[in-house]
């Protein structure tokens, strides 16, 4: 299963977020989206998943273009983490994690034994089987984020697509669920994120597209370490970088 | 040791509670049938059903008032009130929103405009079919309105506010069309009497026209169970779930305009119901009320207990006339301004 954009152009209000970019999201590997604030991260996100339409180019999915695929198909391939989820209260984490089952569920069957299953699957995998029956509103951010992250696992999507999925989160928990993403990579998954922490997306991404955010739809896509230099950084960030014990450091350039 | 040894299976979970909650609405029913002149006992009830089963008569007046009047209106209370539950949990489903309601949200307001335009322009007239027509039809505008005007925020006090401003035009609408023609006094008479929500000599005529499309409605409702458990997850990620949105709209917004317009068409405007009812039946279900494939079911048979319950206790009050529609907005607004403060200490 593979996603792949083709020429993609994206414009809002007039300016290009991104323009004439082509790259594909294979299982297998950790793919970061970076940029400045309002560079069109979330947007470019819900163009791949089909929510908008692309102003130029194409988004495909295997063979053939996304809109071709039923909503159905989509759902079972590309899974979707949105940066923030408004939960009602009094819901179980286990009835959350089950709306993850809703494309392999006929219109009118209610879930069985395997969809118990996937849910309860999905809940260890992300080392929240004791959150089961908590309500999603009492959860911690970090415990929330699991529980989300198992919503999408449970939908046993290929692909997983999770917009700044580390924001809310403490370091000790972001670091946790980074290397989360890692483990289900290995295990076959091909990881879509965009990411605010450079530093985090040069350690834990495979492949890079950073959006320059000039108005005119330039990008870089290369590698983490081609894409994340200091002297890509210190110019689309507008501030000093240097690389130091292997790790990236900033500093501001307003004096 | 097989674990259905141990605790009642699954399904019987499910089943015992909705067979208590059916058996209790029976009785209930049973019960009213016995309220109000004539000394008639449950065991008149009883004999009834019993002779009406084996398709015979009761004695004149038992069969004028216990079939002819009492029965149809007690079971066109059921409907009502099931339709207008039903269609309040679809709402805050849609919606995403616990205080939205047809009521709240202007809907059933809109529904009354077109069908006292309906009695102004005499079209009313032409046959039974054009009162619930126009009122589902005038309750599709309010929804379509609401969508058009909350689609780019979705925030509760917008939505909410968006709904005050579409009940005053609406309102504002019926008193411009009754001023206008304040000279008919018949006209007036007639509008006011239904305006009011009410139960009042409707019977077997209004019970053979509504139930159709009343059923129907529910059953649509229930058919949309799946998306509207996927919409608290929010639109997009709903529709990455599978989720046709511009289709469950339309769908669900048809749903609540048949089901709004017919019952609205049947005995005027019964306001809050949708407001309430969704709520009372989630607090039963509990942890489960987040599912539709229970709430809706639920939803229906606490509306359909409410309504017997208003209708019951205002035919119980006669001679003094209670509307029904008053009561509902009385218990509803105070309901309401409870839920609003909940809301407020508890943001959603």
């Amino acid at each position: 299963m593979k996603l792949r954009a083709e020429g993609l152009g994206l414009r809002v209000a007039g300016r290009w977020l991104i323009r004439g970019c082509s790259f594909e999201l294979t299982p297998g590997t950790v793919s970061v989206i970076v940029g400045p604030n309002g560079s069109g991260k979330t947007t470019l996100l819900r163009a791949l998943l089909g929510l908008i339409q692309p102003d130029e180019g194409k988004v495909w999915l295997d063979g053939s273009p996304l809109a071709r695929h039923s909503l159905r198909a989509r759902a079972r391939a590309c899974a979707w983490l949105p940066q923030r989820t408004e939960l009602p209260w009094g819901m179980p984490a286990n009835e959350l994690v089950m709306l993850g089952r809703a494309p392999h569920l006929s219109a009118f069957a209610g879930p069985g034994r395997a969809d118990e299953l996937a849910v309860t699957a999905a809940l260890a995998r992300v080392e929240a089987s004791d959150l089961s029956v908590r309500d999603v509103r009492t959860l911690s951010g970090g415990e929330l984020q699991r529980v989300l992250l198992a919503r999408l696992l449970a939908t046993e999507a290929p692909l997983l697509l999770l917009d700044e999925p580390t924001t809310a989160l403490d370091v000790g928990h972001a670091l946790a669920l980074l290397e989360l993403t890692r483990e289900l990579a290995a295990a076959g998954h091909g990881v879509l994120m965009s990411l605010h922490e450079l530093e985090l997306a040069r350690r834990y991404g495979d492949q890079a597209l950073l959006l320059r955010g000039d108005d005119a739809g330039g990008y870089v896509l290369g590698s983490v370490n081609e894409v994340l230099t200091p002297a890509v950084i210190s110019e689309v960030f507008a501030v000093g970088a240097k690389i130091i014990a292997g790790e990236l450091r900033f500093h501001s350039t307003v004096t | 040791m097989p674990s259905s040894a141990t605790a009642p299976s699954k399904t019987w979970r499910w089943v015992l509670p909705w067979s208590v909650g059916a058996a209790a609405l029976a009785l209930a029913a049973a019960l009213a049938l016995t309220v109000g002149p004539g000394e008639f006992a449950l065991g008149d009830v009883l004999e009834l059903i019993a002779v009406k089963l084996r398709g015979g008569q009761l004695e004149p007046t038992a069969e004028a008032i216990l079939w002819e009047l009492r029965l149809p209106r007690i079971l066109l209370a059921l409907l009502v009130g099931a339709g207008l539950g039903c269609a309040g949990a679809v709402t805050q489903g849609l919606f995403r929103n616990p205080l939205a309601s047809p009521g709240v949200l202007g809907i059933s307001t809109g529904a009354a405009a077109a069908v006292i335009l309906g009695f102004a322009l005499g079209v009313d007239e032409q046959g039974l079919w054009v009162t619930p027509t126009l009122a589902g039809l005038g309750a599709l505008t309010m929804l379509a309105l609401l969508f058009g005007l909350t689609s780019r925020r979705q925030d509760l006090a917008y939505l909410l506010l968006t709904g005050v401003a579409l009940n005053a035009l609406a309102g504002a609408a019926s008193t411009v069309t009754l001023a206008m023609f304040l000279d008919r006094y018949a006209l007036a008479q007639k509008a006011m009497a239904w305006m009011m929500g009410s139960f009042d000599g409707r019977g077997f005529t209004q019970l053979g026209w509504a139930s159709g499309p009343i059923l129907i409605g529910m059953v649509a409702a229930w058919a949309l169970h799946r998306p509207l458990d996927l919409l608290v997850l929010g639109e997009e990620t709903a529709a990455t779930l599978g989720v046709d949105r511009g289709r469950l709209r339309l769908l669900a917004a048809l749903v609540v305009g048949l089901l709004v317009g017919t019952s609205t068409a049947a005995v005027g405007v019964i306001g809050f119901v949708g407001l309430v009812v969704p709520h009372v039946a989630r607090a039963l279900l509990g942890g489960a009320g987040h599912a539709h494939a229970r709430l809706l079911p639920a939803s229906m048979v606490v509306g359909a207990a409410l309504m017997l319950g208003v209708d019951t206790l205002g035919r119980a009050l006669t001679p003094m006339f209670l509307a029904p529609g008053a009561l509902t907005s009385l218990i509803g607004g105070v309901f309401f301004l409870w839920l609003l403060r909940r809301q407020t200490e508890e943001p959603t």
